[in-house]
């Protein structure tokens, strides 16, 4: 899928580049190199090209957020689509290549029990540091790569990323389609498991943090644009990313398919500049979705202000439903007494 | 209110214990401020306080919509522990009964509009279903909303249901 714009560079500063587009109204891109991009001209028209194949990057563009995290752990399907984003050839040979020539860590199984005792199948995930040593190994900077790749492997055999991929093999027991999120978008599970308690929370948000650590002190993964934030509202067909070191917009349809289109929802973004003016960003959901600042301050579920202000599709939704109401209730006789 | 400050409706779920916690804590402190419970509902059953459902009118309007809607925001709706799950010799939920009761109660001001607003917390999928089952419609732009219970936002559904009271006495 592609979303094409064409826009007119308004503002730029050492980290960002702040586009106008008629159609999509403002949107940033990120990057102290961007303007090496074709974008040097400010006020000069430029296409953009968004695709949401994952590919290998050059640039980082580290946030470090408090209550944020990478998803600690990947599939070996998320793995290969760094390798390739359209997953050609047997994954399993491919796979078996990485593992080979040691840019891949061993991972961690673990069998799903299903009810009554019998196997349900078999989670097999890695370290989220999987993606970057690939990367590099794709950029042929292989010594840099199985660095990265024992970096993983060191991970995994923390006790908290197994008790992890314990969580995960419990959470894909339930059917079919947990055990297919699990086994091939890990990240979506970690969404989930995340909001069941604040300890799996924090463990969570420990294990990502511990692989951006690694992240931030190899010299060979820096290079690798990625910011991490909230969904912060949705119009227009843009949604509104917020990080620490401020906001940025995405076409929402980027969002939509992986299910990331909710406000507050915790987004992991990568840019990599393919050739000058041509980006691929790739978008996965990260840890620390129920960490975020309210997005409606001064609200609690049962104190509103007394006027509030929605969405135009809300407000559309409310207005529709007023013209059908569609919800038909008898009338009940109440007996009313008012103490004071 | 006494029997109001004792009402228990909470299980080991933080969103019930927020509710209970509202209940006996913010809308027992409410009261006279207001100078009377008017928009909470009182149900009672040979004295004991079965049910609780608490409502006030809020507007909602948009950027660049003409008018702002008169609506009702449905606060809290709650059973007590022993009664969750009890239906009516008629056969209906007893929070069938409840939330129709509340929405009539809040409808029987003229200048508001049959719209009825609330928010559920996500993880709450008995209420969510128990509002699909009533009609109420679910946004699929969740919302962060600060829980002064768990002192930190939390995920919250916004529904919507449009009325129309018929005739007919239940």
């Amino acid at each position: 899928m592609a979303e094409r714009v064409a826009g007119r560079v308004i503002q730029r500063d050492e980290s960002s580049s702040h586009v106008h587009c008629p159609i999509q109204q403002s949107f940033c891109l990120r990057g102290p190199r961007l303007p090496a991009t074709g974008l040097r001209l400010e006020g000069g028209v430029r296409k953009i090209i968004h695709r949401t194949q994952e590919s290998c990057g050059r640039r980082k563009m580290a946030c470090v957020i408090e209550r944020i995290g990478p998803s600690p752990v990947v599939s070996q399907r998320e793995i290969l689509r760094i390798l390739d984003p359209m997953l050609r050839g047997s994954q399993r040979a491919r796979f078996q290549t990485l593992r080979d020539k040691k840019v891949v860590s061993g991972g961690i199984r673990r069998a799903v029990p299903a009810s009554k005792g019998r196997l349900h199948g078999s989670i097999h995930l890695f370290s989220t540091l999987n993606r970057d040593s690939v990367r590099l190994y794709r950029q042929g900077n292989d010594i840099a790569a199985r660095e990265v790749a024992r970096e993983a492997a060191s991970l995994e055999a923390e006790a908290d990323f197994q008790e992890l991929v314990g969580i995960l093999a419990t959470f894909a027991s339930r059917n079919h389609e947990a055990l297919r999120i699990v086994a091939e978008m890990p990240w979506r599970a970690v969404r989930m498991i995340e909001m069941t308690n604040a300890a799996t929370q924090q463990m969570l948000l420990a294990a990502g943090k511990a692989a951006e650590a690694i992240r931030s002190t190899n010299h060979a993964i820096e290079e690798i644009s990625r910011v991490l934030g909230w969904v912060d509202s949705i119009q227009d067909n843009l949604a509104s990313i917020l990080t620490l070191s401020g906001k940025f917009t995405l076409p929402a349809v980027q969002l939509q398919a992986l299910g990331l289109d909710q406000i507050g929802a915790a987004v992991e973004v990568e840019w990599e500049q393919i050739d000058p003016g041509e980006l691929i960003i790739s978008t996965s959901g990260a840890v620390g979705s129920a960490e975020l600042m309210a997005t409606q301050p001064g609200w609690t579920a049962f104190s509103l202000p007394p006027r509030i202000t929605v969405s135009a599709s809300r407000f559309a939704s409310l207005s529709r439903q007023l013209e059908e109401k569609a919800v038909a209730i008898p009338s009940i006789p109440l007996q009313v007494r008012t103490r004071t | 209110m006494p029997s109001l400050a004792r009402f228990r409706c909470a299980g080991t779920y933080w969103y019930e214990q927020e509710v209970e916690s509202f209940i006996t804590g913010g809308l027992v402190s409410e009261i006279p401020r207001r100078g009377s419970s008017a928009n909470t509902i009182l149900f009672k059953a040979e004295g004991e306080l079965v049910a609780v459902a608490a409502h006030r009118p809020t507007e909602v309007d948009s950027p660049g919509a003409s008018h702002a809607l008169k609506a009702t925001h449905l606060r809290a709706l709650a059973i007590a522990l022993p009664f969750q799950g009890t239906k009516l010799s008629n056969g209906m939920q007893l929070s069938t009964i409840v939330v129709r009761a509340a929405i009539a109660d809040a409808l029987r001001v003229p200048s508001r509009e049959p719209l009825i607003v609330g928010l559920v917390a996500v993880e709450n999928e008995r209420s969510r279903r128990f509002c699909s089952r009533e009609g109420f419609i679910e946004d699929v732009v969740h919302e962060m909303v600060w829980s002064e219970h768990m002192q930190r936002p939390m995920k919250y559904v916004w529904v919507t249901a449009a009325v129309r009271i018929e005739g007919s006495a239940c």
